[in-house]
C-alpha cells in the first residue's frame, strides 16, 4: 500500500502544468505529497492560480471550458520543432479564427485581451457563437461565469487607467 | 410557444414543473425561454428552419438517483415525455436535443461523482455527468495509473460515449468495456445488472453477466431506463505507447496491407488500426490553386468508375502520395512493443514495395509539453484542443455526421466508396460531391468493422442544407440496402436509420417497440430515440 502511495504523488507531480518530467524511474526520486490540480480543457490538469478572489477562481472556470479552444498558441521547447507543427497543432479553434477576424488589432487569445466586458463574457457563454456552443448552468453556474468575467475582463481597468 | 406531443396539456407541464421542483429545487429546474435556449441542439440540421427545429419545454437536472426516480414518477403521473443526457456534448448528433420537441431534458450534469477507482481490480464506477477532462483530473490528483479512455473531443461523459457506442483513442469500443449499470426504469424502480443483481452486488463490476440473459446492451442507444451508475475496465498506463504505418503506391496493396494489419487484430497485439488513402483524399489549402495531382485524384474520384487501379498508380508514382495506406496502434511493456513492432515489419514485408514506419513512441510517464494539445486524446489526455480542424472548413453551424459501417477488408472498403461515389454522381449538385468522393479515414476501433463519419456541414441556405438532407437520406437508403448500416446517428434521422434495419418485416423494432410498452406504457423515456416510438406516439410518427 505504501509503494502505491509513493509512486501515485510521483506521477501526479510528473502530470502537473509545471512540466516535470521525471527522466528516472520512480523508486529513484524523493516522493512529494500530492499538490491539488484543476481540470483543463487543453489536456492536462492545472494548479491553482495565484490571482486573488474571484479573478483566481475564474481561471479555474477559464481552464477548464474555455482555454482548449481559446489558449494562446501551443509551443514546444524547441523553435525549430514548434514551427513544423501543424495549424491544428498550434492554434486552438476559437484562437485561430480570432485571429482572421481581427488580424491582430487585439489578441487572438482570450486571457491576453484588455478589451473585453462582463457582459460580452456573459453572452457568448449563455449563447454561443457560430461553432461555439452555449454553456448551461449545470456546466458553468451563474456564480462560476461571474467569476470568469472576472478572470478575463482582470486587466481591463489597467489598461483603461493607461489610456 | 413549445408544441408538447398530444395529448399533454400545458397545464399539466406546469403541474410537473411545480413537483419537479419540490424534488430537485427551484434553481435546478429551468423553464424560462432564455434557460430553454441553453438545451437547443447547436449543430442542429435545422439552423435556418426554426419550424422544424426540436425545441425542449423544460429541463430537470437531479442531483441523486433518487431524484431521478422521483422525476420518473412524475413523469408517469402526467404522462410528460422527458429526454435525458449525462453531459449533452454528442454535438453532430444531437447533443441535448430531444428526439422529439416538447420534452422534458433530464440534464444529468450535476451527478458528477467519480463513485469508486479500484486500482487492484483496475475498474472504474462513475455518474453519468463525470466528463472525461473531470475523470482525467481525479486520476491525476490522486495518481492513479490509468489512461482515460476519451474520444475527441473531451467534455463528453464516459456513459453517455459508451451508451451511445461511441469511441475512444484507449479502449477502442468504449461500450464493450462496460461492466455493471444501475438503471432508474420507466416506472422509477431501481435495476442492477449483472452480479449487481445479487444482494450484496460484490462482483457487480467483476463478472458483466450474472445469470440469465445479457441486459446491458438493452440501455444503449435505447429508451429503456437512465443510466444512473456504470463500471468500466481501465487501461493501465503502459511503458510504451507506439504507433506504426504502412503505405504504398500500388491500389491493389491495400488488399494485403488491410487483411495484414487485421490478423494482427486478430492476433491481440494491436488495439486499434486503420486505413486510409491520402492520394484518394485530395485536399488544396484553402484558397490556394489545387497542385496538379490533386486535380488528377479529383478528375479519377468524379468519374463513375472512380479510376482504375493502374491509373490511380500512376499517378500516386507521379505525385510520391501513397495511395493505400494502414496503421496499427501498440502499447505495453516496451520490449513487448519492439518485438510486436518488429514482427510487424516482418508481416508487411511479405508486400513487396510497402514502406514500414514507426511514426512515434511515446514513453510513458509522458512529459506532457512535449505532445501538442490535439495529440493529447491519444494518449489518454482529454482535450477540447481536436476542434481546432474545424477551422479548415466553413462550419459556422456545425455539422451532423452520416456514420456507415462496412466490414475490415479491403474488398468492402472499396464496395462501400462506389456506392457511396454512385449516390452523389446521381443525387447531388457538383458542388456537394466532393466531401463523399474521397475517402476518409476508416477506422476500426470494432475489431472487424470499419467506421467512417462523413462530415455534412450545415450551411446558412435552407435550400442547401435540404439538399444536403435528402443526400443523406439516399446515402443511408443506398447503403442500408447493401448491409452497411449506420452505428449511430443524429437524433433528427434515427428513425430513417432504425427503417433500414429491417429484417423480417422490422422483427427487430417491433421487438423492441413490444418491450417499450411493456416498460414504459406511458412512453415517457426518450420517444423515438433510435426509431422506438411508444404507442401513443407510433401512428402520429409514422
Amino acid at each position: 500500500m505504501r509503494r502505491a502511495i509513493i509512486s501515485a504523488s510521483l506521477l501526479a507531480l510528473g502530470m502537473t502544468s509545471t512540466g516535470i518530467a521525471l527522466g528516472a524511474p520512480a523508486g529513484d526520486t524523493q516522493p512529494e505529497p500530492p499538490q491539488q490540480v484543476f481540470e483543463s480543457s487543453i489536456g492536462g490538469v492545472v494548479t491553482a492560480s495565484p490571482l486573488p478572489g474571484k479573478a483566481g477562481q475564474g481561471y479555474l472556470v477559464y481552464a477548464k471550458w474555455c482555454a482548449g479552444c481559446h489558449a494562446p498558441a501551443f509551443h514546444l521547447a524547441d523553435p525549430a520543432a514548434t514551427d513544423k507543427l501543424s495549424v491544428v497543432s498550434r492554434l486552438p479553434l476559437g484562437t485561430n479564427l480570432l485571429q482572421q477576424r481581427y488580424k491582430g488589432s487585439v489578441p487572438a487569445a482570450l486571457e491576453q485581451r484588455t478589451d473585453l466586458t462582463v457582459g460580452a463574457v456573459q453572452f457568448y457563454v449563455r449563447h454561443g457563437f457560430n461553432a461555439m456552443p452555449a454553456f448551461r448552468k449545470t456546466e458553468i453556474s451563474d456564480a462560476e461565469l461571474e467569476a470568469l468575467s472576472a478572470y478575463l475582463t482582470r486587466n481591463r481597468s489597467v489598461a483603461k487607467s493607461n489610456e | 410557444m413549445v408544441t408538447m406531443p398530444p395529448p399533454i396539456s400545458n397545464s399539466d407541464l406546469a403541474a410537473a414543473l411545480q413537483e419537479f421542483e419540490a424534488v430537485v429545487g427551484k434553481d435546478w429546474v429551468f423553464s424560462s425561454a432564455e434557460d430553454r435556449e441553453l438545451y437547443n441542439d447547436t449543430y442542429t440540421p435545422f439552423a435556418v428552419e426554426p419550424s422544424l427545429q426540436m425545441v425542449v419545454s423544460a429541463a430537470v437536472a437531479p442531483a441523486s438517483v433518487e431524484q431521478v426516480q422521483q422525476v420518473v414518477r412524475i413523469a408517469n403521473k402526467y404522462k410528460i415525455p422527458l429526454y435525458t443526457f449525462s453531459t449533452g456534448r454528442n454535438l453532430g448528433y444531437g447533443g441535448s436535443s430531444p428526439t422529439l420537441s416538447g420534452c422534458v431534458v433530464v440534464d444529468l450534469k450535476r451527478m458528477d461523482s467519480v463513485l469508486e477507482v479500484n486500482e487492484d481490480q483496475g475498474y472504474l464506477v462513475v455518474e453519468p455527468g463525470v466528463n472525461f477532462i473531470e475523470l482525467y483530473r481525479h486520476f491525476e490528483e490522486r495518481g492513479y495509473p490509468f489512461m482515460v479512455a476519451c474520444p475527441e473531443p473531451g467534455w463528453g461523459s464516459p456513459i453517455g460515449n459508451a451508451l451511445d457506442h461511441g469511441v475512444s483513442f484507449v479502449m477502442g469500443d468504449n461500450f464493450a468495456s462496460v461492466r455493471g449499470l444501475e438503471v432508474v426504469l420507466p416506472s422509477g424502480e431501481v435495476l442492477r445488472t449483472g452480479m449487481g443483481a445479487l444482494p450484496t452486488g460484490r462482483l457487480w463490476h467483476a463478472f458483466p453477466y450474472g445469470f440469465g440473459p445479457y441486459v446491458n446492451g438493452l440501455f444503449s442507444q435505447s429508451n429503456f431506463g437512465i443510466v444512473t451508475k456504470m463500471s468500466f475496465s481501465l487501461a493501465r498506463k503502459p511503458e510504451i505507447q507506439a504507433t506504426f504505418s504502412v503505405s504504398s503506391s500500388k491500389s491493389d496493396d491495400l488488399y494485403p496491407l488491410i487483411a495484414t494489419v487485421q490478423a494482427m487484430r486478430d492476433e491481440g497485439l494491436l488495439y486499434l488500426s486503420s486505413a486510409a488513402s491520402p492520394l484518394r483524399s485530395p485536399m488544396a489549402p484553402p484558397g490556394q490553386p489545387a497542385p496538379a495531382h490533386v486535380q488528377r485524384a479529383k478528375a479519377l474520384l468524379s468519374r463513375r468508375d472512380g479510376g482504375s487501379p493502374k491509373e490511380w498508380d500512376e499517378l500516386s508514382r507521379d505525385s510520391g502520395v501513397a495511395l493505400s495506406v494502414v496503421t496499427g496502434n501498440v502499447r505495453g511493456p516496451s520490449r513487448i512493443v519492439e518485438a510486436t513492432l518488429e514482427y510487424a515489419r516482418e508481416q508487411f514485408a511479405k508486400i513487396a514495395g510497402a514502406e514500414f514506419r514507426v511514426d512515434s513512441v511515446q514513453r510513458f510517464p509522458l512529459n506532457i509539453d512535449d505532445i501538442p494539445p490535439d495529440q493529447r486524446p491519444q494518449f489518454g489526455i482529454p482535450s477540447l484542443w481536436p476542434f481546432a480542424s474545424l477551422a479548415m472548413g466553413d462550419t459556422r453551424r456545425g455539422m451532423y455526421f452520416f456514420s456507415p459501417v462496412c466490414a475490415a477488408t479491403a474488398e468492402d472498403l472499396f464496395a462501400i466508396r462506389q456506392t457511396i461515389r454512385e449516390v452523389v454522381l446521381d443525387h447531388a449538385d457538383e458542388s456537394m460531391r466532393d466531401p463523399f468522393l474521397g475517402w476518409i479515414l476508416a477506422n476500426t476501433v470494432y475489431p472487424k468493422a470499419f467506421i467512417s463519419a462523413y462530415p455534412i456541414a450545415i450551411s446558412d441556405d435552407a435550400s442547401t442544407n435540404k439538399k444536403y438532407r435528402e443526400l443523406f437520406t439516399r446515402l443511408v437508403e443506398a447503403c442500408g440496402e447493401k448491409g452497411w448500416g449506420e452505428y449511430r446517428s443524429h437524433v433528427a434521422f434515427q428513425s430513417e436509420v432504425m427503417d433500414q434495419y429491417s429484417f423480417n418485416d422490422h422483427a427487430l423494432r417491433r421487438f423492441l417497440e413490444s418491450m417499450k410498452d411493456a416498460i414504459d406504457p406511458n412512453g415517457i423515456l426518450a420517444p423515438g430515440k433510435s426509431g422506438i416510438w411508444p404507442k401513443r406516439l407510433r401512428e402520429t410518427q409514422s
